[in-house]
């Protein structure tokens, strides 16, 4: 059995392969709790403007709490400028050199600029940013993410909050088969059994927001979640048996009662 | 003086100095990164920016997002 390592981004050492997103939960203490529950070491969170006069959950202060890594994603940038410089804005705040590379300009389908997000990422890491991009399942970009100083690469499995599971899985196979960094897979999970199946294809995280956000209770689900990976995580370790064609019997085919 | 706060007009009854304007807006200054004219504040340089007449102020904060 291959021993247990960790999960190793930028230099940066986790115990735990289940990231968590912070958005959709009912409320903040909902959120504390569920992060909590998934044992999660990295947490993705959004920039927006403040609405003046208007006192607004607070974020920074209950996940400060909770020890986590903030991970600032670029949410809401059209292109690399912008999400560069919502980038700087979230390690001003954050006082994290991660950021979660984000540019969907299409509200319809929320897929992942390929371009741009490769030149945000790009200058991103030059600047020392640990980067991890949420991109399209596609193993050319995966490994040019790569090469251009990613910490991980993050393929969809299916498209944000749709909750369609593993959709890229033989991409994702592709991507796992060649990556010299870790692969997350971000987006579209809907059940612990799809974040097990990563996991047990070589994944090295998974990352979850809605999944947990709106499940019908998001800290068990939390729960669930994080058992999955571990068990995911375990397998994979273990190593699969190989896959048949035909049937191989467990127990002699011998006959004895005639 | 007249600015531009988060994409909307503000009159800000104040000297201009970043402290006062985010007191005026009653925001925690801990938790919010600050943009003006497009030129990200550090924490460090916020007693050194002064606001002026039209200025485009950004001031953001941390919302739940996956």
């Amino acid at each position: 059995m291959n021993p247990i390592e960790k999960l190793v981004l930028g230099g940066v050492e986790f115990d735990s392969r289940l990231l968590m997103g912070t958005g959709k939960f009912a409320s903040v203490e909902i959120m504390v709790k569920a992060i909590a529950a998934s044992g999660a070491q990295l947490v993705t969170v959004a920039l927006r403007r403040v609405n003046p006069g208007r006192p607004s959950d607070d974020l920074l202060g209950p996940l400060t709490k909770l020890n986590v890594t903030l991970v600032p994603n670029t949410s809401g940038a059209r292109n690399a400028a912008e999400a560069i410089r919502a980038a700087r804005l979230g390690r001003e705040l954050s006082g994290s050199r991660f950021v979660k590379v984000e540019i969907h300009p299409n509200p319809h389908h929320l897929m992942p600029d390929p371009i741009e997000t490769y030149e945000a990422s790009k200058v991103l890491a030059g600047e020392g940013f640990i980067v991890l991009p949420y991109m399209p399942a596609d193993p050319v970009l995966a490994k040019r993410l790569e090469e251009v100083g990613c910490a991980a690469v993050m393929p969809l499995g299916s498209a944000i909050g749709t909750g369609q599971g593993l959709a890229t899985a033989e991409m994702i196979r592709l991507i796992i088969a060649d990556s010299g960094v870790p692969v997350i897979v971000d987006a579209g999970l809907r059940a612990p059994s799809e974040a097990a199946a990563a996991m047990e294809m070589g994944c090295g995280a998974v990352l979850v927001n809605s999944a947990v956000a709106a499940a019908g209770d998001p800290v068990a689900m939390a729960d669930a979640f994080a058992a999955a990976v571990k068990a995911g995580y375990a397998a994979r370790r273990a190593g699969l048996m190989s896959r048949g064609t035909h049937a191989v019997a467990t127990s002699p085919l011998t006959s004895f009662l005639t | 003086m007249n600015i531009t706060l988060n994409g909307s007009q503000h009159t800000h009854r104040g000297s201009g100095a970043l402290s006062e304007l985010l007191k005026e807006l009653g925001v925690n200054p801990d938790q919010v990164a600050i943009m003006v004219n497009d030129r990200i504040v550090s924490k460090d340089e916020r007693g050194a920016v002064q606001v002026c007449e039209g200025d485009r102020v950004e001031v953001l904060t941390f919302k739940g997002g996956g």
